[in-house]
């Protein structure tokens, strides 16, 4: 063979047929009766990649060409696709030719299923056909009446009609086709699925069974899966009755996966006249997905999304009503996740209105929305010192609420909180009373009104409330604690009005509810003896009472358990009297890491009862015991227990470092007190750094080395934190030694990055602030954290605090405590050395 | 999660009746021993608009994107429709005519 021909050969073989030609063309003229076949062949390959291109008059040349040097039979089939594709489906003759063709069975398989193909594609029917094709004929027949009957959803009539074609007839995979289509339209989408698959995928059902697969979920389509083609997309629309979309559809879901969804939502917004659509058909799918993929969107798509959403509304190019409703809607609840500010809520009440235009009004949604709305102003804000103002923002917010829809539940809970907040008792008072009429058989609510009551002495109506609400729900621990706690404070009433037989009958109530398990800190025998002792000894008789705090000491879980809980409950009865109770419990030598879970229970519990005498005293004296503690043996468990309490209580964090560092010195390199000595050394509004960041990956690689799940864990969600945050963590802009240096604890150039294009007064005025946070207590923090203008970012504000907090610990002026203990000097001094 | 009112096959303005009437043919038609995934995603729908709180609640603050891109959205509408309109003759035509050319390119 020589090379030009192994060339031409090559080229035939590979499709490329108009270079393989012209070898041939050129071969023919040396030896003519070898190559004339293949010239034949390469011209029959290019005229029918002219017809796949839709190039009818360019294959037509080329057929002519052929007639000169080819036999007519070899030129059937070739001529029949040309007369389809010129005349078009419909041609009588060519079906005729067609059906001839096939009757005869010229052809390799491939080439009649294209005849076949094409016949079916005519969709005619065949009146008298000649007796050599009558079989095919009929068979054709078939497919053709079983198609139409699938159009006009007869899908019964159309497996009847195609039921007598054999798995040998050249129509099989037609069959097969109806056969799917029937299924899915049915909704028996996993037999369509096989029946679909199985068909020849070079033939037109095998490529018309697309939308039909992609519908029935028997493809699974993922971000890499390539596209499918408009006509594909448009066939899909439009069996779920959407038309016109595939065009659309396809070039959204390009820029969907080029990562730009505003891009796509424009398509799609530019293309499809009705979207967006709150319809119930796939134009307000389409419209749900692309709104709500907001909330899916990786940070930086987020915010560029959101940012075109709030241009179109600012500047008020919403396409229809439907559309700014659903943008002003994404706007507040994407601002409701960081902090609302005040152009959020009037994009609210914009919402609410465009919202009644289109559906006509409707005052419990419009209730449920004003409720959120107070409710998200009302909760505490990170370090505004305008959240006072905010409650009296949600005040309003939620009476238009209740005006709205007085059954609003949650509402009157959250503007009752709101009362309380505000300190507007009476208001407070009134609204519960309303509630109790709305609501007689609402625990929630009886419970509220009960405690409500028991705030402002009147104890029967309380102690009758929260029995109302023990009727409801027998089960509800927090409904007896509720009465204990009453019946106590009641007790003590009538002791001080003089009136002891009634007083020892409200203690005797209690009694009912008395629980055997030591857990229950308001109800367990030992608690209760505890408490009802201290009444007798401070508003009845010291002897009865004595014995029963005895009682309940012994009964308690250990001497510490009862000194702490005792001298907490001293100090509510009798605020200003000596604590004899802590004061034998700051005197305990041997810390029992045992009992330091149960008393962190009991410190939070003391937090319950918001008393502020409590809670320093009580602070002081848990936070030794704990550090004092942790020199002592200790399980993982129950470590974890107590670090995760100091890090849900902020004042605790510094207290958690002292116990890691005692615990480090017989594990230094446990993961888990890495992890949380991390956690504690981060102020949680700054951010982490990239430091950090490595450091938390280290800690994964040991406590995996470990086989730690737990801490693996942990430390896992603290990284999945750490990245859905608004903001990555960053590169450290405050170097770890640059308060070392640096006067002001932060660096010029860190200053620049963090504020940059400030003016030189603007940043000495700013950098004197800085100085002063940085001597300043935490009670002048706190102070100024409430204080701090409203346009000031609570991040700003935050990492100030951070820096402060740095720079004291750096000068060696910081405490676990931090300043709350003051001096250096006397009592405290001690336990400051102790702790540091 | 694909939209409550796709998912049972329900009008947005429907009633808490309506909604609870879908969802019990739907769930006899999709048991949860026999289609255990198919009934989760009915459960769930359901909670989501059986009654006028929900419903409200749902229209308010829903944060669900009921699919993973725009194609998605189609297939999960199309997962979730009872049963598709059949292509009239002529689109039949058409689209089988427009995919045999397309094939050929």
């Amino acid at each position: 063979m020589s090379s030009q021909e192994r060339v031409a050969r090559d080229l035939l073989a590979s499709g490329r047929f108009r270079k393989a030609r012209d070898e041939f063309k050129v071969l023919c003229k040396a030896d003519r009766q070898k190559y004339l076949p293949l010239l034949v062949e390469a011209n029959i390959g290019l005229a029918r990649e002219m017809l796949g291109k839709n190039m009818v008059e360019e294959a037509r040349q080329v057929l002519v060409y052929l007639k000169t040097i080819a036999r007519p039979e070899q030129l059937r089939v070739l001529e029949l696709e040309l007369n389809v594709n010129s005349k078009g489906a419909g041609s009588g003759v060519a079906l005729a030719d067609m059906l001839e063709l096939l009757a005869l069975s010229v052809g390799s398989e491939l080439e009649c299923r294209r005849i076949v193909d094409q016949a079916v594609l005519t969709m005619e029917t065949v009146a008298n056909p000649r007796t050599e094709v009558a079989s095919t004929a009929a068979e054709f027949q078939m497919v053709v009446l079983g198609l139409r009957a699938i159009s006009e959803g007869q899908f019964q009539k159309a497996l009847d009609l195609v039921r007598p074609l054999g798995q040998a007839s050249i129509f099989s995979h037609w069959k097969t086709f109806i056969k799917g289509l029937a299924a899915f339209h049915v909704g028996e989408r996993d037999k369509a699925a096989r029946l679909l698959t199985s068909l020849p995928p070079d033939s037109v059902p095998g490529k018309a069974r697309q939308p039909y697969l992609l519908l029935a979920e028997a493809q699974p389509v993922t971000k890499n899966s390539p596209l499918p083609s408009v006509t594909v997309l448009d066939a899909a629309c439009r069996l779920t009755g959407a038309r016109g979309c595939g065009s659309a559809l396809r070039m959204a879901e390009d820029a969907w996966r080029k990562g730009k969804p505003a891009e796509a939502y424009r398509h799609l917004r530019k293309n499809i006249p009705s979207f967006p659509s709150e319809d119930m058909g796939l134009i307000g799918a389409l419209s749900e997905f692309s709104t709500q993929c907001i909330f899916l969107l990786p940070v930086e798509q987020k915010y560029d999304f959101l940012e075109f959403i709030g241009r179109e509304i600012d500047q008020e190019s919403h396409k229809n009503l439907v559309e700014q409703q659903l943008f002003l809607r994404l706007l507040v609840i994407k601002a409701a996740s960081v902090e609302l500010e005040d152009m959020d809520i009037d994009y609210w009440a914009q919402y609410l209105t465009v919202r009644a235009k289109l559906y006509g009004p409707n005052p419990a949604l419009e209730s449920m929305a004003n409720g959120w709305l107070g409710e998200l102003l009302s909760k505490p804000t990170s370090g505004f010192g305008g959240n006072k103002s905010r409650l009296k923002d949600a005040e309003p917010i939620l009476l238009e609420a209740l005006r709205l829809d007085p059954m609003n539940l949650k509402a009157s809970l959250t503007l009752c909180r709101v009362y309380q907040d505000l300190r507007q008792t009476s208001d407070r008072n009134r609204l519960l009373d309303k509630m109790t009429a709305r609501f007689p058989t609402d625990k929630s609510v009886l419970l509220l009104a009960g405690k409500e009551c028991m705030e402002r002495k009147a104890f029967k109506k309380g102690i009758t409330y929260i029995e109302t609400a023990l009727q409801v729900d027998r089960l509800d621990p927090a409904i007896p604690d509720a009465l204990v706690e009453g019946c106590l404070m009641q007790a003590r009433e009538f002791f001080q009005k003089g009136r002891d037989a009634d007083a020892r009958a409200a203690l005797d109530k209690t009694s009912i509810f008395e629980v055997e398990s030591t857990d229950n800190l308001i109800r367990s025998r030992w608690a209760l003896k505890i408490q009802r002792g201290l009444i007798e000894i401070n508003f009845g008789d010291l002897e009865p009472g004595s014995a029963l705090v005895a009682e309940g000491g012994k009964a308690s879980p250990s001497r510490a358990v009862f000194l702490y809980y005792a001298g907490l409950i001293a100090t509510v009865l009798m605020p200003k009297a000596q604590n004899v109770y802590f004061n034998e419990f700051a005197a305990i030598k041997e810390a029992d890491p045992a009992q330091a879970a149960i008393l962190t229970r009991l410190w939070l519990r003391g937090k319950e009862l918001d008393i502020p005498s409590i809670s320093f005293k009580s602070d002081d004296l848990l936070g030794k015991y704990l550090v004092n503690a942790s020199k002592e043996s200790f399980s993982r468990e129950l470590a974890g227990r107590l670090l995760e309490f100091c890090d849900q209580q902020k004042d605790f964090q510094s207290i958690g470092l002292a116990m890691i560092k005692n615990w480090r010195k017989k594990d230094q390199s446990n993961p888990l007190l890495g992890l949380y000595e991390l956690r504690f050394g981060i102020a949680s509004h700054v951010g982490p750094s990239s430091r950090d960041v490595a450091a938390v990956e280290a800690i994964i690689a040991e406590a995996t080395r470990r086989k730690d799940d737990a801490t693996v864990r942990l430390a896992r969600q603290q990284l999945d934190g750490w990245k859905n945050r608004a903001h990555p963590p960053i590169d450290d802009f405050i170097p770890n030694d640059s308060y070392d240096d640096d006067d002001d604890g932060i660096t010029a150039s860190a200053m620049d990055a963090l504020l940059p294009g400030m003016s030189p007064e603007k940043m000495r005025a700013f950098q004197g602030i800085l100085a002063m946070m940085a001597s300043a207590t935490d009670e002048t923090i706190e102070m100024m954290r409430k204080t701090r203008p409203r346009d000031m970012p609570s991040e700003i504000f935050e990492m100030l605090v951070m820096v402060a907090r740095m720079r004291r610990a750096s000068d060696g002026g910081d405490s676990p405590f931090g300043s709350r203990r003051g001096s250096k000097s006397g009592k405290n001094q001690n336990q400051q050395d102790f702790f540091e | 999660m694909t939209n409550p009112y796709h998912i049972l096959g329900v009008a947005a303005d429907a009633d808490d009746q309506t909604i609870r009437q879908a969802y019990l043919k739907a769930v006899k038609e999709y048991s949860p021993d026999s289609q255990p995934k198919r009934f989760q995603i009915l459960s769930d729908a359901y909670a989501q608009i059986k009654d006028q709180t929900s419903r409200h609640r749902h229209i308010l603050f829903s944060q669900e994107c009921p699919a993973d891109s725009p194609l998605d959205a189609l297939i999960r509408f199309g997962s979730h429709c009872r049963q598709f309109e059949p292509l009239p003759l002529d689109a039949m035509k058409e689209f089988l005519t427009t995919v045999a050319r397309e094939s050929g390119k």
